[in-house]
C-alpha cells in the first residue's frame, strides 16, 4: 500500500472504513485492525483480567468482524458493534473457564492411597460476579470524579434516596441549585462512563 | 461538554429534573420533548442525566445487593 493510499484511510472514519470493506477492500479492514488493537485489547483486561485471554480474545474479536462484515449496518456506531462482540466472546470464555473449574480428578475408588483432586482456578470469577464487580468500580469510579459539590447532591438523590427538600436543607443551599447540580451531576456520569466504555481507558 | 456550562432558567432545569425521574405528565413530556427536538445542548443535557441516573440505580442496587 503506498503512503498516500495509507494516508488517505487513516482519514476515514470507522464507519467508512467498514463501508470499503464491505466492498471488498481489505485494506480497510487492515486499517480498523490498527486503530482497534490497542484498545480493545484495554477493553478486554478490564473484563478479563489476563493477557493471554484478551490476545486470543482479540484475534476472536476481528476474525468475527471479518466473517460478518455484512451484519453491520452504518445506523450503528462501528465501535459499539465491535465492543459488543467483544464483550460476547469473553463472556463465552468464562462460561467455558467455569465449566472447566468444576471438572475434577476422581479418587479411584480401587487405591485406597488415592484421594480426589480439584483443580481450582483462581484466576476465574464467575461471569455474572465478574461484570457487577467491574460495572461497579467503574460507577464508582466515575462518581469519585465528579467535582465535591455535584458529588454530593448525587449520593444524597441517587443512593441515599432523600428529598430535594431534605438535600436542600441538609446542605444549605436553594432548591433550584440542588436540582442543576443534580441534573449536571448525573449528565457527567453518564459521560464518564461512555468514554470509559468506548476508549477503554480509565478517568 | 458545552452543555454543562449553559446556564438554564430554574424552570427548564426543573423539567430536566422531572423529566429524567419520570415525573411529568404525558402532556408536559410531549411538549418538552418538542423543545428537546430543537435544543441540542438542552437534549444534550436531559439525555445524559437520564441515563446517568440509571446508571447510578444500576450503583444503587449493585450496593445494597453486595451489602446483604
Amino acid at each position: 500500500m503506498t503512503t498516500v493510499k495509507r494516508a488517505k484511510l487513516t482519514n476515514l472514519s470507522d464507519e467508512d472504513l467498514m463501508e470499503l470493506f464491505q466492498d471488498g477492500k481489505e485494506t480497510a479492514f487492515n486499517e480498523l485492525v490498527r486503530r482497534y488493537t490497542d484498545r480493545l485489547h484495554n477493553f478486554l483486561f478490564r473484563y478479563t483480567q489476563n493477557h493471554n485471554d484478551c490476545q486470543d480474545l482479540v484475534q476472536e474479536t476481528f476474525l468475527r468482524v471479518h466473517k460478518s462484515k455484512h451484519s453491520y449496518e452504518r445506523i450503528a456506531k462501528f465501535s459499539t458493534w465491535m465492543y459488543t462482540i467483544a464483550i460476547n466472546l469473553a463472556k463465552s470464555l468464562y462460561k467455558k473457564k467455569k465449566r472447566m473449574q468444576l471438572t475434577s480428578i476422581h479418587r479411584d475408588e480401587s487405591n485406597p492411597d488415592s484421594y480426589e483432586m480439584i483443580l481450582p482456578d483462581k484466576d476465574i470469577l464467575p461471569d455474572q460476579e465478574l461484570h457487577q464487580k467491574f460495572s461497579m468500580k467503574a460507577l464508582e469510579a466515575a462518581l469519585d470524579s465528579l467535582p465535591e459539590d455535584f458529588k454530593s447532591v448525587v449520593i444524597l438523590r441517587d443512593i441515599e434516596q432523600l428529598s430535594y427538600e431534605e438535600i436542600s436543607e441538609k446542605l444549605d443551599v436553594p432548591m433550584g441549585t440542588v436540582k442543576s447540580r443534580i441534573n449536571r451531576g448525573r449528565a457527567q456520569i453518564s459521560h464518564k462512563i461512555k468514554s470509559y466504555v468506548d476508549l477503554g481507558t480509565s478517568f | 461538554m458545552d452543555f454543562l456550562e449553559k446556564e438554564l432558567h430554574p424552570v427548564i432545569e426543573e423539567f430536566v429534573n422531572d423529566y429524567t425521574e419520570d415525573r411529568l405528565t404525558t402532556t408536559e413530556r410531549d411538549t418538552f420533548e418538542e423543545v428537546l427536538v430543537t435544543d441540542d445542548q438542552l437534549r444534550e443535557l436531559t439525555f445524559s442525566a437520564k441515563d446517568g441516573k440509571n446508571l447510578m440505580e444500576q450503583l444503587r442496587v449493585m450496593k445494597s445487593i453486595q451489602a446483604v
